[in-house]
């Protein structure tokens, strides 16, 4: 695993996280965008954690260097770390797909559990999409169109969960909820917003979060 | 023109001035009228005086015509055209009536006082060289047809003399009216080209204080709360002080909240990053109303951005406040000819648009700020703004476009 941020605090907080989470070896620690595909090219890990604005324009840099990489790597995890809560960089990550890629905001780190579940869902192929991105998403949608209303507050929420990046079991352990109700839920959300129904569980990540950002 | 956008339309400055030289070049045709008129029932019931009322009746017309005709575009052709047919006039009118020379001097010369100020100067030496001359001509057709005793007596080549004399203190004049107009226009626009330099100025150095500002809170003072929010997360697994540190943690995250708010209200990271297009979507996102945004065009300068998206939140914030809760936002901008054209339209009850305009108009009016940040942002970048609230409240800009090359980024 390579952590990559220029904020030297950060970065080492992340380590020490990552490394209080068993199975997680530390192999790299990077500055910039520029130093983390070379080290990537290098050591050939598992999983990146990438903050987003890095030297030298500050912006988006984490999430140019995850798309590069994943264009390069497809089996690698991407987890972009942002201080930035806006729908639109996690759309602009999940452009060209989004499996193996995640998208936290920086607060969720100094929680290492859900660190945990965010690097081993990646590494399987996963997304994982801040759930603050998902409100910010869910509630612009309220606002501006009816679509969501047609849905029950129980299918909101499974609506919700969903784009978070959980897969049905993880849905239903959260939501307290048999994995066939999930089930049942997803297909009723998918025929109510038209959305494919076959949609393996990292690809609707996407879908759901293009149609919410309509 | 495109070196004084805003202040002065130079085009429409000169339109004016030849306009207000043919009204007095038609008040002279009336006066010409008149003394025929009173020449003809006091002193001569002859047919050439009517002949003068009719001839310069129609003059008057052709004039009037030839004013309401002017656009800037053909303003040289037919304002020198309209000037020769009333020398010509003058020239006929003597040929026709040699005693009613000096009304034909007058109609030559008249004009040419009262153009000074209003032609430019390469049009006013002609006009005076061309005046002089047929002035002069005028005299000596008068004096060489006119059987008088006097006009017999007095050589005429010192008549003529005389009135090409009398022309020169009317050139002077003339000139000297054109040349303090000329400085009163130039003064003008250097005075209004410093004016948009200060204001652009002023408007960059608080666009680069807000994105200092915005970036010294995301990138420091968020940083660092995140990182002492990580420690005492690390610090509750190993110190078994779970209780005390669980409430600190939220506080914690609540104050990053508020932060991060903060930070993106000073200068949006997204505008920096994605350009306008995706801001200001997101902007439509945390609107409490319905927004459709469309405004897929090229990336700009950082000081383009910055004036439309602050523009376009600032007509936001007036739809939320002034459109009702259940009204739509459409926010749209284009890109072409070298311009970026927008419009920030709700379909709210509207406003009666002479009262946004005198709310801009009024500096001391608090309610018309909003309203002149966006005029005041607009025209540093060299665009204009045009509010209506006819059909909803509309706010429309036009500015000069400023594409970035990719290289730039």
């Amino acid at each position: 695993m390579i952590v990559a941020d220029d904020v030297l605090l950060m970065r080492q907080g992340v380590v020490r996280v990552l490394e209080a989470i068993a199975g997680v070896e530390v192999v790299a620690e990077c500055d910039d965008a520029e130093q983390l595909l070379a080290a990537v090219a290098e050591q050939d890990p598992d999983v990146v954690l990438t903050d987003i604005a890095m030297p030298p324009s500050h912006t988006d840099e984490g999430i140019r260097a995850a798309i590069a990489l994943r264009a390069e790597r497809p089996d690698l995890g991407v987890v972009v770390l942002s201080q930035y809560a806006e729908p639109d960089y996690v759309l602009a990550l999940f452009e060209g797909g989004s499996d193996h890629l995640g998208y936290l905001l920086k607060e969720r780190i100094g929680d290492p559990d859900e660190l945990a579940r965010a690097v081993d869902a990646v590494a399987d192929g996963g997304s994982v999409v801040d759930p603050k991105i998902v409100e910010i998403l869910v509630s612009a949608r309220s606002s501006s169109s009816a679509a969501v209303d047609r849905l029950t507050p129980r299918e909101t929420e499974v609506l919700s969960v969903m784009a978070e990046g959980l897969n049905n079991g993880a849905i239903a352990e959260r939501l307290v909820l048999s994995e066939r109700a999930v089930a049942k839920h997803i297909n009723a959300i998918f025929s109510k917003l038209d959305l494919g129904a076959d949609e393996e569980s990292h690809r609707r990540v996407k879908a759901v979060l293009t149609w919410l950002s309509q | 023109m495109s070196d004084s956008p805003g202040f002065l339309d130079v085009d429409q400055r000169a339109l004016d001035r030849v306009q207000q030289f043919l009204r007095f070049n038609q008040m002279s045709v009336l006066v010409a009228i008149a003394c025929a008129a009173v020449a003809y029932v006091v002193w001569v019931d002859s047919w050439i005086l009517i002949a003068v009322v009719v001839y310069e009746s129609a003059l008057y017309v052709v004039l009037g015509w030839g004013r309401r005709r002017l656009t800037a575009d053909n303003l040289d052709s037919v304002g020198v055209w309209l000037m020769i047919a009333n020398w010509c006039t003058a020239v006929v009118l003597t040929l026709a009536a040699p005693f009613t020379y000096i009304l034909g001097v007058l109609q030559v010369l008249a004009p040419i006082i009262a153009a000074g100020p209003v032609l430019a100067r390469k049009g006013l030496v002609r006009t005076v060289l061309g005046g002089v001359v047929v002035a002069s001509g005028v005299t000596a057709i008068g004096f060489a047809f006119s059987d008088s005793e006097i006009s017999q007596a007095i050589p005429h080549e010192i008549v003529i003399g005389g009135v090409a004399l009398m022309s020169v203190p009317v050139a002077i004049g003339a000139f000297d009216a054109n040349e303090r107009q000329a400085a009163a226009l130039r003064r003008a626009l250097r005075d209004n080209a410093l004016i948009r330099d200060s204001r652009s100025r002023l408007v960059r150095a608080a666009d680069d204080e807000r994105r200092r500002l915005e970036r010294n809170l995301h990138d420091g003072a968020q940083q660092q709360l995140v990182a002492v929010a990580m420690e005492l997360r690390l610090l509750k697994s190993s110190s078994g002080m779970a209780e005390s540190i669980d409430p600190l943690v939220g506080e914690l995250e609540d104050a990053l909240e508020n932060l991060r708010e903060l930070a993106d209200g000073i200068y949006p990271p997204l505008l920096r990053s994605r350009g306008l297009g995706e801001a200001l979507a997101a902007a439509g996102r945390r609107s409490p109303l319905a927004v459709a945004v469309d405004a897929a065009v090229p990336r700009q300068t950082e000081e383009v951005e910055a004036a439309i998206y602050f523009c376009c939140l600032e007509a936001l914030q007036n739809a939320t406040k002034h459109a009702g809760p259940g009204a739509t936002v459409q926010i749209a901008i284009t890109a072409a000819d070298g311009r970026l054209r927008g419009y920030v339209a709700d379909d709210g009850p509207g406003f009666a648009t002479a009262h946004l305009e005198g709310l801009v108009a009024d500096p001391t009016s608090v309610a018309g700020e909003g309203l002149r940040n966006m005029v005041d942002r607009i025209g540093a970048v060299g665009g204009d703004v045009r509010i209506s609230g006819d059909d909803g409240a509309r706010i429309e800009f036009t500015i000069p476009a400023s594409p970035l090359e990719p290289a730039d980024r």
